[in-house]
């Protein structure tokens, strides 16, 4: 017998852009829920535009890769949601779903005329959830955020870097996906409460405020002891050593937290060094951590010496944490994650067949999956508003005439893209590979 | 009074350290009763981290325990003890959720894999958040957030190209997979909402970081690049320094004007910093430009008016900022709880706001054990003799 997955059935309409709301609609469709992308052909979702995919695509630059990854799983249309047309659209939409997502600004919907006010007299068991920078209300409410720039108002910046130097680049963001999966909790826990009340709800959630949960530990010691946690590289509170260690190799590491005093003699035996192991200076976990410089530097002249997975393996052997610095190509050849399935090959028109991440959310009974590719710019404007609102084509031509559906951007600047040889430049590029595709067996 | 969302939801966590409780935080915050497992003897090792209150260590100390821990229960009981295992299996027969975290193999071998509780309870989901997963070639492999933030190439990416890599710091990794814990949780118990039926929610930390990878993982798949740690976004120029700490200064297309009167400095309407590539280029003389404005002013006046001209700049705040940030006061996010041993506190409040069910009003954690007896009878109804057998037999 083959189970249900957990949301079908449920009709999410996905107002959102960039990283954080298209992820929580992305985490909602791999479990069965029908999320409607709605965007505007006036103002692409401007993720379209994010990193080029070789070769192909240039006449379509607004179906690029990010693109591809983020918004699979779902249907798309387009409505230009400044006409009226589009906003009586909308609302027949809604009085058909169960969610909606936003991420605008907070004035935004309100102007639209469609705010949550609004969406309940249409339809009582709506969720709507509102994902902004700075949350719906207070002095900040309508500042321009994105996860780069809301990260160091939350907190996280400070304490990321070296203890000499300024906040770290957090060039992957944090913010942004742990937003989205906040914001996927928040909808799944209104969903469990409308099962027994019928009731929908609206849900304001800040990027910000939900960062700062991240870092709950450090806030701590400035409530407790009115002092702000200051950044200091790899170091740990109470773990040492506890850091990075350059291998044999070009650029080529070994990440090593030693938890425990037995863990320590663990590391010295494994490193051949019982000098170490009994030096009275080391034995306690306060003390290495007050000697780490010094310990840092014995570990180091083991590591260069050996290839970082060959000491990854020896130190795991001794029950120590351990786990070589991979770059992102290894991680598509890693046997874990191919033991646990984590990518699969999805097929793209006219950009050929890339690895997509599965989930992390592995359910035993009912597991996720990728329900569909992304959709092209309007793909779905026909099923949708034929097919599920019934529509008729005069109707849709209409409004096709007047730009509010549309499958091409209406002229808008195509946002730059920084090509890869000016990365060269900088010296950014660890490796280029032109032969990618063999590598992953993508042909 | 308005009911919390997962006000019918019961609990049984019998995770440690960061991740499981981070998860069981979120839903206790949520209104769902958790009761917290731990080992009568020191209880979660968490209350072993600091930062500790006035520095000094001790079980009801730890603030990262203080943290985790908000509106639970606690139960002290040792499961591996047959007759603590019984009275593990008993609770879980009436729980909704059973959170664990430990090493994969562990459950089995204590009797409580996810088919011996299904068996038990049939509508049963159990949680597991493990740094690898259940499966797979690396499960059961020691780990930190370190080295799988390594393992999930982000470390690669950060720092200086000629110094060791950098990992974000504190709890990050963590409590990203007690966050996709959360959410699985909450996915299969929809699940049971139409079926009846549980499941076990395989969560591995590594996995869940990869998401956080994402923008850069593609970079390989789709243009054959692997990046270093000085690639980074065209739009921003990083962090720079100013007067009294330092401000993230946003660059953006076709806003250099506005950027140019923000900070007074006609050079940089020059054409070579109009577009995403010239800034690449120039990026050390633009970097100068604006330096030299920011030194003279602090960081919360740039970024309001930077902000006011509509320009995406971020301050960077410590922890003492964060409690006096105008936006945090205005939207009452520290929240203050009452404590036995270190009194009244902040804490951070809730990560999202609910119209109808708000979220639980924050109860400081417990003590290591301090409502076994009140679960025990309530639960199992036992009383103050057979409370105090199980003390002598160290199982609670």
């Amino acid at each position: 017998m083959t189970s249900e997955q957990p949301l079908a059935g449920l009709r999410v309409l996905d107002l959102s852009t960039a990283w954080a709301g298209p992820l929580a609609g992305r985490l909602l469709s791999d479990f069965g829920a029908e999320v409607i992308k709605i965007e505007c052909c006036q103002r692409p979702d401007i993720i379209r535009y994010e990193r080029m995919a070789e070769g192909k695509a240039d006449g379509k630059p607004w179906e690029r890769s990010w693109w591809c990854i983020l918004n699979r799983g779902r249907f798309g249309i387009t409505l230009n949601l400044t006409k009226e047309p589009a906003k009586e659209i909308f609302l027949k939409l809604v009085a058909l779903s169960d969610v909606v997502i936003e991420n605008y600004s907070p004035r935004v919907m309100k102007n639209f005329g469609l705010h949550y006010e609004v969406l309940q007299r249409v339809n009582p068991r709506v969720i709507m959830i509102s994902m902004s920078a700075y949350g719906q209300t207070g002095p900040y409410r309508d500042y321009i955020g994105y996860g780069a720039t809301i990260e160091p108002v939350a907190g996280l910046s400070h304490l990321a870097g070296y203890h000499d130097g300024p906040p770290l680049q957090l060039d992957s963001s944090i913010g942004d996906p742990s937003c989205a999966f906040f914001g996927a909790g928040a909808l799944l826990a209104a969903l469990h409460h409308r099962n027994s009340t019928g009731r929908g709800q609206h849900v304001d959630l800040s990027e910000a405020e939900s960062v700062m949960q991240l870092i709950g530990s450090e806030i701590m010691d400035f409530t407790l002891n009115g002092r702000s946690p200051m950044r200091k590289g790899n170091r740990h509170r109470r773990m040492a050593p506890h850091n990075c260690y350059r291998c044999r190799g070009e650029d080529e590491w070994v990440a090593i937290a030693v938890e425990s005093d037995e863990q320590w003699l663990a590391l010295c035996r494994v490193m051949d060094r019982w000098d170490l192991a009994t030096d009275e200076r080391y034995a306690e976990e306060t003390h290495r951590w007050q000697n780490q410089d010094i310990l840092d530097k014995e570990i180091e002249a083991w590591a260069i010496q050996r290839d970082r997975s060959m000491a990854m393996e020896s130190l795991q052997a001794a029950g120590i944490a351990a786990g070589p610095l991979l770059q992102n190509r290894e991680l598509f050849e890693d046997p874990h994650l191919r033991a646990r399935g984590y990518w699969q090959i999805v097929e793209q028109p006219e950009l050929g067949r890339r690895p997509f991440p599965t989930t992390s959310l592995k359910l035993s009974r009912t597991p996720g999956s990728i329900q569909r590719r992304a959709p092209t710019l309007g793909e779905h404007n026909h099923y949708i508003l034929r097919g599920l609102l019934g529509l008729p084509d005069e109707v849709i031509l209409q409004l096709r005439e007047e730009e509010i559906i549309g499958e091409v951007p209406v002229p808008n600047p195509v946002p730059e893209i920084v090509p890869v040889s000016a990365w060269q430049e900088r010296g950014a590029v660890a490796h280029f590979d032109l032969n990618y595709r063999q590598r992953l067996g993508l042909v | 009074m308005p009911e919390q969302a997962l006000a019918d939801l019961s609990v049984l966590d019998i995770s440690q350290q960061a991740a499981g409780p981070f998860c069981t935080k979120l839903l206790a915050g949520l209104g769902a009763k958790v009761i917290k497992i731990e080992s009568p003897r020191g209880g979660d090792p968490a209350r072993f981290e600091g930062p500790f209150f006035q520095d000094q260590p001790g079980i009801e100390n730890s603030g990262l325990f203080l943290f985790l821990n908000t509106n639970k229960r606690s139960l002290s009981l040792d499961i591996t003890k047959p007759e603590g295992k019984r009275i593990f299996r008993q609770l879980a027969e009436t729980a909704d959720v059973v959170v664990e975290s430990l090493t994969p193999g562990t459950m089995e071998d204590l009797g409580l894999s996810y088919s011996a509780l299904a068996s038990l309870n049939p509508g049963l989901v159990l949680t597991s958040i493990t740094p690898f997963g259940q499966t797979g070639p690396y499960a059961g492999f020691a780990a930190t957030h370190l080295t799988l933030d390594a393992m999930a190439g982000l470390t690669y990416l950060r720092g200086d190209l000629n110094r060791q890599p950098l990992y974000p710091g504190g709890f990050i990794g963590d409590c990203a997979g007690g966050l996709a814990g959360f959410v699985g949780t909450l996915t299969a118990l929809l699940e049971r909402d139409r079926s009846g039926l549980g499941q076990q929610v395989d969560i591995s930390i590594l996995e869940v970081l990869l998401h956080y990878a994402e923008n850069y993982l593609i970079l390989y798949p789709w243009q054959g690049i692997v990046p270093n740690r000085e690639f980074w976004p065209s739009s921003a120029t990083g962090f720079l320094s100013c007067r009294d700490g330092y401000e993230r200064v946003s660059t953006v297309v076709g806003r250099n004007s506005d950027l140019s009167l923000l900070v007074e400095r006609p050079e940089l309407l020059d054409e070579k910093f109009g577009t995403a590539i010239g800034r690449t280029k120039h990026l050390e003389e633009l970097e100068a430009v604006l330096q030299s404005w920011l030194a003279e002013h602090d960081k919360r006046e740039i970024f309001e008016s930077a902000q006011e001209r509509r320009l995406p700049f971020g301050y960077v705040a410590t922890a003492e900022d964060l409690v006096s940030d105008p936006q945090n006061i205005a939207r009452k996010f520290f929240i203050e709880a009452d404590h036995p041993i270190v009194g009244k506190a902040k804490y951070p409040g809730p990560p999202f706001r609910m119209s109808e069910t708000p979220w639980q009003s924050t109860t400081a954690a417990p003590l290591l054990g301090q409502h076994t007896a009140e679960i025990l009878s309530e639960f199992l109804g036992y009383t103050c003799q057979d409370l105090a057998r199980l003390r002598e037999d160290d199982v609670i």
